[in-house]
């Protein structure tokens, strides 16, 4: 798979060195050490395709018992978002009440007693820190599932990406609704959630956060869409660029053809019945063609909009099929 | 096109050396100490802290000299266990904003440790406890390791919030959310001295103590 990202260094021009998602680069040559650029503070990298094209229309072929034609195969970049944080917090509150019911041993008579004990109360203020990793993904796309690809995304080797070669390699999916701020919002909430969550029910809790050393990235992860045809009809899936995985798999039978129903024939019958009683007599002097015919144009519009589903797919199917052929 | 940024002296323009995880680096050139955030570089204020003897170890500390005030606060009372009855009511708070009491300057730990809430947290907020006074100071000098300091100002600015509202907290018996409005001034990054203790470090100043396998 071609590199998209030859960086050189400004300075003297020579090829830079960058490890796996790091913020600066390295000229070998000139021994200057240069900054990547962040767009609002998040980087962007990408993971390099591993899976060739003939590879992954090999193993969407897999994904299905029957006779598979490919009609399209393309490459896409799906976006990650990752915040990378230490959280560094102040907690205080009061541990909650709770109030146990303890029965006494049996006296020299017999006799127990039930002793109502509370706990808890305790004033709590402390700091906490801990070291999270928020990801999400830049897209809504139900075909990507549950969130694989969150987890691989930041577990690759990742490059600083340049947009125009990435976009040459395949389709780059945009990061929609969420922008850069929604994330950041959203990830301090999540940081927030984490450093908190042992301390839910407790009263009066207060707290206040600060995120340290941050790294934020955007992360594109490639795989392949695979789209094509079995006998039953559509079937659709997506193959991880990188190792291969299925993503998901998406199958759509052939809609089957609804009759006529008894409605539109009682409908239909009705009407022409009704034409035939209150026609003109110069009418019925042209013949039965004249009076059936704005009937017939009726029936073809009525019925045809019960086919027109079944028609429409199968001719989409046809095209893409003969385009694909060609 | 990916944005491609040399770092260069803010002094003397030269070639910086820079390594992925570094916080601070020294112009090869003109000796000049940097901080570096992001793409951007600044000319870094340092200063040794000096004392009678001579340190093992020198660490960074951020010394953050600031104006806080409390732009919203709210005590809260501790409730007793036994308030179980509607009539016994919850004592009120007495922590106002007139007593509540502020540092004019945190000292924040810059150095990385395996355990930040003993050794950065709790040793930050022990120093800044007990810092009363100016402390002596001398231009650094070149026995001091930049690699040493692993948070940077915007880092040590978050941290002393964190602090102050600790602070607030601890010199209150009630449970106390405020929001601070804080004017920060230069911040200095001092090189605090540490002699050995065993199999600790001692703080020169002050004795505060820190687990010499800490600093990983």
């Amino acid at each position: 798979m071609a590199q998209v990202t030859a960086l050189s260094c400004p300075l003297c021009s020579s090829p830079l060195q960058v490890e796996s998602g790091s913020r600066l680069a390295q000229c070998p040559s000139c021994q200057a050490s240069v900054a990547l650029g962040a767009e609002t503070g998040f980087y962007r990298y990408y993971i390099e395709p591993k899976i060739r094209r003939n590879a992954a229309l090999s193993l969407a072929g897999q994904t299905t018992e029957l006779p598979f034609e490919v009609i399209a195969a393309q490459l896409v970049f799906v976006p990650v978002w990752q915040v990378e944080a230490e959280v560094f917090g102040f907690v205080g509150g009061q541990r909650p009440v709770v109030e146990k019911v303890i029965t006494t041993p049996e006296d020299d008579r017999g006799r127990t007693r039930e002793v109502r004990i509370k706990t808890g109360g305790e004033v709590m203020k402390k700091t906490l820190w801990l070291s999270k990793d928020f990801r999400k993904l830049g897209v809504r796309w139900g075909e990507l599932g549950s969130g694989g690809i969150k987890q691989k995304a930041t577990e690759a080797s990742l490059v600083p990406e340049d947009r125009a070669g990435l976009s040459r390699l395949g389709l780059v999916l945009e990061p929609d609704a969420a922008t850069e701020r929604e994330v950041m919002e959203r990830s301090a909430k999540y940081f927030r959630g984490q450093l908190l969550f042992p301390y839910q029910g407790y009263l009066n809790l207060i707290s206040r956060i600060s995120l340290l050393r941050q790294r934020r990235r955007l992360i594109y992860y490639p795989a392949w869409r695979v789209m094509g045809f079995t006998p039953r009809g559509r079937h659709y899936c997506l193959v991880d660029g990188v190792d291969g995985s299925r993503i998901s798999v998406n199958s759509f039978g052939r809609p089957k053809v609804a009759p006529p129903t008894r409605y539109l024939t009682l409908t239909l019958a009705g009407a022409l019945a009704l034409a035939l009683a209150l026609a003109p007599p110069e009418l019925k002097g042209q013949g039965w063609a004249a009076l059936l015919a704005p009937f017939l144009l009726a029936g073809l519009v009525l019925g045809g909009s019960a086919l027109s589903r079944m028609v429409l797919e199968r001719l989409a199917d046809r095209v893409a099929w003969l385009i694909w052929r060609v | 096109m990916v944005r491609l940024i040399p770092l260069k002296c803010p002094q003397c323009g030269a070639k910086l050396k820079v390594a992925e995880d570094d916080v601070l680096t020294q112009c090869l050139h003109c000796r000049l100490a940097c901080e570096l955030s992001g793409d951007s570089v600044y000319r870094l204020d340092q200063a040794l802290v000096t004392v009678q003897g001579q340190p093992d170890l020198r660490l960074p500390l951020w010394l953050l000299p600031c104006q806080a005030k409390a732009s919203r606060m709210e005590a809260r009372a501790v409730q007793s266990i036994f308030q179980s009855r509607p009539d016994i009511m919850t004592p009120r708070a007495k922590t106002n904003r007139e007593t509540l009491k502020l540092p004019g300057r945190v000292l924040v730990a810059a150095f990385g440790t395996t355990n930040f809430i003993n050794y950065t947290g709790n040793l930050s907020f022990e120093l800044t406890n007990r810092l009363q006074g100016e402390v002596s100071l001398s231009p650094a000098d070149e026995g001091v390791d930049y690699r040493s300091c692993r948070y940077g100002r915007r880092d040590a600015q978050g941290m002393a919030e964190v602090l102050l509202t600790m602070m607030a907290n601890r010199n209150s018996p009630e449970i106390v959310d405020l929001d601070l409005d804080i004017k920060w001034s230069q911040p200095r990054l001092l090189w605090w001295p540490f002699a050995g203790d065993g199999d600790c470090w001692r703080d020169m100043l002050f004795g505060q103590r820190l687990l010499r396998s800490a600093l990983g």
